[in-house]
């Protein structure tokens, strides 16, 4: 383990790992402070230009950028009264008016030193339990393995903002997308329709490229116009850092509440921000506090997401069943660079692996660097007018879509995802559902098949396992939590229950 | 006239629209693994494509309900674009610079994606303009090509150029 750590260290420690993770950082923070792009588009349009990095570097690069990028929503909304990110939509809340109140260092103050202890203990997480977690998965068989996948794109459906219905149309799409091109098995083409181009299967980068990055560019294209206004720190960013020290408490309370909320697939940054802000008003024994300018509504939520980011990677990298979009894009990174999700990735490619995780380590450290000394210039990126703002993602996705393959087909997917993304956010189709299928996809059919082969053809297999019977019974729950009306009903029969006889 | 107008409008917004794309790929690819042979290659698209029709076919008879009662959440349920005619400016634009691109090289058709584009949205800062689409497609031309030696289409202003 020391030689394995050491090793990571060596990796990391040199210019060019400091390099990419300064770039990540900055890049991450742009991204993060434009409202609209969130650690999804990011990650998604730099997934491409990682391929010719080692490994470690690309996740390191990548995992610098997304840290980074979570936090950088929250600049704006403490400075401007935008969230940069929908993370960080709760922030506004108190974090703005604590600013409006000439006291913007000290929100700035609060959001990022409860976002670098947040960080570093959702790192610290990742560390411990993925390992654990990803040893308890060797006991895991096909049936299993199917029924998590399973898991993973029912709760994202449910947890993903829109129709639960829609987002398992989506789920399932994006696995059927995946099923495209030659059968491994028998080597026959699938739904290739003459077109040789699909013989390969459709590319997942193109795609989360198209859905992410190009789509946001018909969104701003729509919107118009400049996002904001200059905003400027003023009062003391230091008295900020103080106020979060002093209240140590609640920082590793919600800390362990984004752990948490993290590693459940599809849960998230969003629905963690929120359940933070909530818990800590409910819970507080001034809560009309709340809303104008009480530095626990920084503190909770600011903690909980940047917890959050690092427990988001835990399932994706122990189970191989990621959490959300920005994890399924970090699996296709592993997968890309030739390493497998697992047990395998903390053994046999430990040191990578520890690589990215002392990478987000650092991260936390430099997003708090530039937070407090630069946040003010980072903020004029949202003075950035759409009419700039579109054709530079569109040159960025276009290099994107040809970084991979330099195949101008890749394009077209790279257009038809985005017109398909665009279309999609607007009717409150989850997309992240989407791409979960099609990273899950070949998951779910080797192991449909396995099970199936095990099983002499018998669909019982499915459930004949404690695992599988465990995780099915969680599907049957989900599903019903989030397609039948329960918490309508709970409300009623509360209403009755409360109601004079 | 009128109210049948807007009696299809409602019934056919563009999210009802969006659902039943859906189906039809999902009808398409369901018939579709009836010419495959071999059990491995079509039962799971197959049993896919059945479960997709079915959720697909109740978002729409859910919406198809609430239409009929009338409920707020059904006006509620989509957000439609504020202008769905930009947005297709936008994506033929995007087209057409995924196609110039191929034959002008990346930097002279940035520059001139960023221009026309600054120009069809109406902005007004001509200076900003010229130099982000003098600087910005060079600058990315440095960082990608030069650096991570990514491929990119060149053209005639590459040929010029040093590095």
């Amino acid at each position: 383990m020391t030689a394995v750590l050491s090793d990571a260290f060596l990796m990391i420690l040199t210019l060019k790992g400091f390099l990419h993770l300064l770039i990540g950082g900055v890049l991450g923070l742009i991204i993060g402070i434009f409202p609209g792009l969130g650690p999804v588009f990011g990650v998604a349009l730099f997934l491409p230009f990682t391929f010719w990095m080692k490994p470690e570097l690309g996740l390191v690069f990548l995992g610098s950028l997304y840290s980074c990028c979570v936090y950088g929503g929250s600049i704006t909304a403490v400075l401007l009264g935008i969230p940069g990110t929908p993370g960080s939509i709760t922030t506004v809340f108190d974090g703005y008016e604590i600013s409006k109140k000439g006291k913007a260092g000290v929100a700035l103050g609060l959001s990022v030193t409860a976002s670098l202890l947040g960080g570093i203990l959702g790192v610290a997480a990742l560390a411990f339990f993925a390992p654990i977690l990803a040893k308890f998965a060797l006991k895991f068989g096909p049936a299993d393995y199917f029924a998590l996948a399973l898991f993973g794109l029912s709760m994202v459906a449910v947890a993903a903002k829109g129709d639960t219905l829609k987002g398992l149309a989506l789920g399932i799409l994006g696995v059927l997308i995946s099923t495209i091109g030659i059968d491994l098995i028998t080597g026959d083409y699938r739904f290739t329709f003459g077109f040789e181009y699909l013989v390969g299967g459709i590319p997942f980068i193109p795609v989360a490229i198209g859905l992410f990055a190009l789509s946001q560019a018909f969104v701003l294209a729509e919107e118009g116009g400049k996002i904001a206004r200059p905003g400027r720190v003023s009062g003391g960013v230091w008295e900020g850092v103080v106020l979060v020290f002093k209240h140590w408490g609640t920082t590793v309370k919600h800390a362990v509440l984004g752990i948490i909320l993290g590693a459940i697939p599809g849960v998230g940054i969003n629905i963690t921000n929120f359940l933070a802000y909530l818990i800590e008003k409910r819970s507080s024994k001034d809560p009309n506090s709340f809303g104008q300018g009480n530095p626990l509504g920084v503190i909770a939520p600011e903690s909980a997401n940047n917890a959050c980011v690092s427990a988001e990677l835990i399932p994706a990298f122990a189970l191989g069943v990621p959490g959300g979009a920005s994890a399924a894009i970090f699996l296709a990174a592993i997968n890309i660079y030739g390493l497998k999700p697992g047990y395998g990735f903390f053994s046999e490619s430990g040191p990578v692996a520890y690589a990215l995780i002392i990478g987000l380590f650092f991260a936390q450290f430099l997003f708090f660097i530039i937070g407090i000394f630069g946040a003010n210039y980072f903020a004029k990126v949202t003075l950035t007018p759409a009419a700039i703002m579109v054709p530079a993602i569109m040159a960025l996705s276009l290099i994107g879509g040809l970084a991979d393959r330099t195949l101008f087909a890749d394009l077209y997917v790279v257009l038809i995802f985005g017109v398909f993304g665009y279309i999609s956010h607007k009717n409150q189709y989850p997309i992240a559902c989407l791409v979960l299928g099609l990273i899950l996809g070949p998951l779910v059919e080797e192991n449909f098949y396995r099970a199936l082969q095990i099983g002499k053809g018998s669909f019982f297999y499915f459930f004949s396992t404690g695992i599988s019977i465990s995780v099915w019974i969680m599907i049957i729950i989900v599903l019903i939590w989030g397609l039948l009306p329960v918490k309508e009903w709970s409300r009623k029969i509360m209403e009755r229950k409360s109601a004079p006889q | 006239m009128k109210s049948s107008r807007e009696n299809y409008r409602k019934y056919f917004d563009s999210d009802t629209l969006l659902t039943m794309v859906i189906t039809v790929v999902f009808m398409v690819s369901f018939i579709t693994t009836f010419r495959m042979e071999g059990i491995s290659t079509y039962l799971l698209p197959r049993l896919l494509s059945g479960i997709g029709i079915l959720i697909t076919l109740s978002i729409l008879l859910v919406k198809y309900r609430r239409f009929s009662k009338g409920t707020p959440k059904a006006a509620q349920s989509s957000q439609e674009p504020k202008s769905g005619i930009h947005v297709l400016y936008t994506a033929l634009f995007a087209l057409g610079y995924f196609l110039l691109v191929r034959y002008l090289g990346f930097i002279l058709t940035t520059t001139l994606a960023i221009w026309l584009f600054a120009a069809l949205m109406r902005y007004r800062n001509k200076p900003a303009v010229i130099t982000v689409g003098l600087l910005l497609p060079v600058v990315l031309h440095i960082f990608f090509v030069t650096l991570l030696k990514i491929n990119l289409p060149p053209g005639l202003v590459e040929a010029v150029l040093p590095f």
